[in-house]
């Protein structure tokens, strides 16, 4: 099932949340909807799910617009932020109530249930309330329920902002791999960069009210199109700065353009890719963070602050107040226009 | 939710319907006592094509009237019962609040049974209580009785709204330097104060109305309630029943207590009060 | 536990609620009179069977006029209270705000001026009723006349003023389910009606045992409104058991009889809360 957002846009009194946003995703794909709070995704996937009323725009499930479809007649599965499950219900009653809707015999639905319930591993849980279910538990109750009815679309709003780390980590892979397995089209709406380029076929980085950037997960990371993109993708933080702020010899010294006095721009390059070398542009250590498999330099250079990430076995010496040297690759910069914020291709000259 | 139309059409006729129901009798009241005497043709014109105050001038001045002693003894009553149970309701929900011991908890159930009994059946023990105690035809005897009617329930309230203060506040206070009293004065009361005002607003209410235990309790015209004297206008026969000025008079009872819930409602339904002793419940 | 600060509360309600009811429970096995209220002599259970055997009015034609009265305000008020708690849920904050103001104005207005307010709808020259009936071509009711359709009148009098109530309750617990849960049933589709029945009700079915417990009593210990409106009339058609006991109390003289009509109606009141904190802690059950 294609789903296709065409020119939504959707106000609230004077506030615009969503402002002219088209989007498609392929048949059986998962895409991934990334942004900060209030940049307009989770009513975006509301427009989606028939909650949230549109200003203007059209939604098409495989060339049918369903845009005044209610929701109950969508046939999505929806997961919500707190899973919202029945709290008068048994984990199973929560898995077979659409069932029940739609009247399926009683016999067939505890089957497909049981199904369900395999394929979420809470096998053991069925019987059980909400109440006495952990956040992990129910949030795979409210997954069965939602995929139960064989759904054309899957939504899912944050579905792991409630959980521990490690659990989300673990819950994210499964949800990648049980929708892959079903083949079942996806949208996942969350706040969490890393989140949303590990598992998705297609990353959406949103902000305010608009996608900026619509790619796959690498290029997303590699080469993002925007500099709010660059800054919201990538843990830690990409290195920036004004051109003007840096001294131009300084700039060619470390392989970047020299786009002083040509162009006012936005500078740009990921802590990985500053390499410590002695024979590089040397500042002094003001901060050194332990990342465990990773170290975070805190550095100041010509009068600005560079971060660099280093292999903690390569930055074992290295304490703070060490003077060090660091030199980057000129393919490695990014450049974006002061003005628009959108990438510029500029090829060295 | 979203609705569709039809199911609007639904949601918005019960509310009209809710409304007009609630409303449509104090409207009445209010249409019949700004009719002059003598407009009562038969049938009625549902609105009234005459105006006058004539009629509640006549009730609080009038020959015919009661005069403002009754209103003033209900708001006797009515502020009585409301510092009394404040007060008494602040401290005993104090203590209930705080305290959750196996004590507390069944004395908190039995001033939940207690305030399931209601005031017409502790007419006849209050009375004879009275009598014997020479509380009997006394303004403080009404107000008392009232107080300990609206004592259970705002117990309940206070020990509810009390519970939702922190009471790290007050260890925090306490590790500042603040006494009990200190303590009590400038953290607890500003903070119990919507909680008192609730429960004080509804003891008012309580004795502002009261009807069945001053019909009783107070003998005397002089410390009888507009509730109680306005009986006078009520005669066996439905026929002999001076309408206008009953109603005159029934409307500067309502008018109080509209205006007092009018301005608190805000409070009353907000995150203190009712909601929170409800979920307490 | 501070003791101290409870000695006011507990004092008071002692001395002006156990005490009270205590003394009663005694006369009620006397043969006191009002005449002559501290001479009195032990009358075992005469009181209680002297009630069944009065001829006019028969005890049990009141016993049923309380049940019939109290069952309408019941029903009544919880229909009415819980329609409108869901109609207005989900509704925008200031609409409802208003509009929850205008519904609860019944609820704060004095029991006997809801008795003098329905004396005057009712009333077959001036009231409201009859005026609106006459303007639309139909002829008025005496409304309060036959015992039944007086005995529904009340109750609709009744059920005005005790319906906020109720709506509060509800109200208050419905704000618990949450809208994401609402949302889900759509999702899974429900319709409207479905999802009161399925997942709103079963959700708020212990705020609705506490509505249900408030309704019941404040029909079983009316007294204003109806000593308002009929008086127990016409010839005691319309005379619940509170009223009774007023009448044999204080227009009899009867003490002795009037404080066996009121251990009666506390041992109702008495059995209700019971059976309500069973069904209470049922539910408890059900959820932990």
């Amino acid at each position: 099932m294609r789903v296709s957002i065409r020119s939504l846009t959707v106000e609230f009194g004077p506030v615009t949340a969503v402002n002219d946003l088209d989007l498609e995703v392929g048949d059986g794909q998962l895409v991934a909807i990334v942004g900060s709070s209030g940049c307009g995704k989770s009513t975006t996937l509301g427009f989606v799910a028939g909650f949230a009323k549109a200003t203007t725009g059209t939604l098409l499930f495989d060339e049918q617009d369903v845009t005044e479809v209610s929701p109950q007649r969508r046939k999505i599965g929806f997961v919500f932020q707190d899973y919202a499950i029945y709290p008068h219900l048994s984990a199973a009653e929560n898995i077979r109530f659409p069932l029940d809707l739609a009247k399926v015999p009683r016999r067939q639905a505890e089957q497909q249930v049981a199904e369900m319930a395999e394929l979420l591993d809470i096998g053991e849980l069925l019987h059980r309330r909400p109440g006495q279910l952990s956040g992990g538990q129910r949030q795979r109750v409210a997954l069965a329920r939602a995929l139960v009815k064989k759904p054309v679309v899957l939504l899912l709003d944050e579905p792991l902002s409630n959980l521990d780390a490690h659990l989300r980590v673990q819950m994210r892979a499964e949800i990648r791999r049980i929708q892959l397995g079903l083949g079942i089209t996806t949208l996942f709406v969350t706040h969490d960069q890393a989140e949303a380029l590990s598992i998705a076929d297609q990353v959406a980085v949103m902000n305010a009210g608009r996608i900026e950037t619509l790619a796959v997960p690498q290029e997303v990371y590699a080469r993002p199109a925007t500099l709010f993109t660059a800054q919201f993708i990538g843990s830690p933080q990409m290195n920036l700065w004004a051109s003007d702020a840096l001294d131009a010899g300084f700039v060619r010294a470390m392989g970047a353009l020299d786009v002083v006095g040509t162009r006012a721009a936005t500078v740009g390059i990921r802590p990985e890719h500053l390499t410590l070398d002695p024979a590089g542009i040397h500042g002094e250590v003001a901060l050194r963070e332990t990342l465990g498999r990773d170290i975070l330099l805190h550095v100041e250079a010509n009068g600005s602050r560079f971060l660099t990430l280093v292999d903690s076995q390569v930055a074992e010496g290295i304490r703070q107040g060490d003077r060090v040297g660091f030199v980057a690759d000129a393919e490695n910069w990014h450049y974006f226009d002061r003005q628009t914020g959108a990438r510029l291709e500029l090829a060295a000259s | 939710m979203e609705l569709t139309r039809r199911q609007s059409i639904v949601r918005w006729t019960l509310i009209a319907f809710g409304l007009f129901y609630a409303l449509v009798p104090v409207l009445w009241v209010l249409a019949i006592a700004v009719r002059p005497r003598n407009a009562f043709t038969f049938p009625l014109p549902l609105i009234p094509t005459e105006f006058t105050f004539s009629n509640l001038r006549e009730i609080l001045t009038g020959s015919d009237g009661i005069g403002w002693l009754p209103y003033v003894n209900a708001a006797i009553y009515g502020l009585g019962a409301a510092v009394v149970t404040g007060v008494i309701a602040l401290l005993g929900g104090y203590a209930l609040g705080r305290y959750d011991t196996r004590y507390g908890r069944a004395l908190l159930l039995v001033f939940l049974a207690l305030s399931l009994l209601p005031d017409a059946a502790r007419i006849v023990p209050l009375f004879l209580l009275y009598i014997h105690t020479g509380m009997y035809d006394t303004r403080i005897g009404v107000i008392l009785a009232y107080a300990a009617g609206s004592l259970p329930l705002g117990i309940w309230l206070m020990a509810a709204i009390i519970r939702q203060i922190p009471i790290r506040l007050e260890q925090a206070a306490r590790i500042d330097g603040a006494g009990p009293f200190t303590v009590a004065r400038r953290i607890v009361l500003p903070l119990a104060r919507p909680g008192v005002i609730v429960v004080g607003t509804l003891a008012f209410v309580s004795g502002w109305n009261a009807f069945s235990l001053p019909l009783i309790l107070a003998q005397s015209p002089n410390i009888q309630p507009y509730t109680v004297v306005l009986q006078k206008y009520i005669v066996a026969e439905q026929s002999t029943v001076n309408w206008t000025l009953l109603s005159a008079g029934s409307l500067i009872g309502l008018v109080p207590v509209l205006l007092v819930f009018g301005f608190l409602q805000r409070r009353l339904l907000a995150q203190g009060g009712l909601g929170a002793a409800v979920r307490a419940r | 536990m501070p003791w101290l600060l409870l000695t006011p509360a507990i004092g008071l309600s002692v001395f002006l609620v156990v005490v009270p009811y205590g003394i009663t429970f005694l006369y009620a096995f006397t043969d006191a009179q009002l005449s002559s209220i501290s001479s009195f002599s032990g009358a075992g259970l005469e009181n209680f069977s002297t009630l069944f055997h009065l001829d006019e009015p028969r005890f049990m034609m009141e016993v049923v006029t309380t049940v019939a009265f109290t069952a309408a305000t019941v029903v009544g008020s919880l229909g009415l209270g819980t329609l409108l708690a869901v109609a207005l849920h989900g509704l925008r904050a200031r609409t409802r705000a208003v509009l929850q103001a205008l519904i609860l104005v019944p609820w704060v207005v004095a029991s006997v001026i809801t008795g003098y307010t329905w004396t005057f709808i009712y009333s077959p020259q001036v009231g409201f009723l009859n005026t609106l009936i006459e303007r639309l071509g139909g002829s008025g009711v005496s409304w309060l006349l036959e015992r039944w359709l007086a005995i529904g009148a009340l109750a609709v009098a009744n059920v005005w003023a005790s319906f906020g109530l109720v709506f509060l309750i509800v109200s208050a617990s419905l704000s618990n389910v949450s809208e994401n849960i609402l949302r889900a049933a759509q999702i899974d589709g429900a319709g409207p009606l479905t999802t009161i029945r399925r997942v709103i009700l079963p959700n708020i079915r212990q705020a609705f045992l506490l509505a249900t417990l408030v309704a019941t009593v404040s029909g079983l210990n009316v007294f204003d409104l109806i000593f308002v409106i009929t008086h127990g009339g016409p010839i005691y058609q319309t005379e619940p058991l509170s009223l009774l006991m007023y009448r044999l109390t204080f227009v009899q003289g009867e003490v002795g009889a009037g404080a066996a009509v009121t251990v009666i109606l506390f041992l109702a009141t008495l059995v209700l809360s019971v059976a309500y904190v069973i069904a209470w802690r049922r539910e408890e059950r059900k959820w932990s």
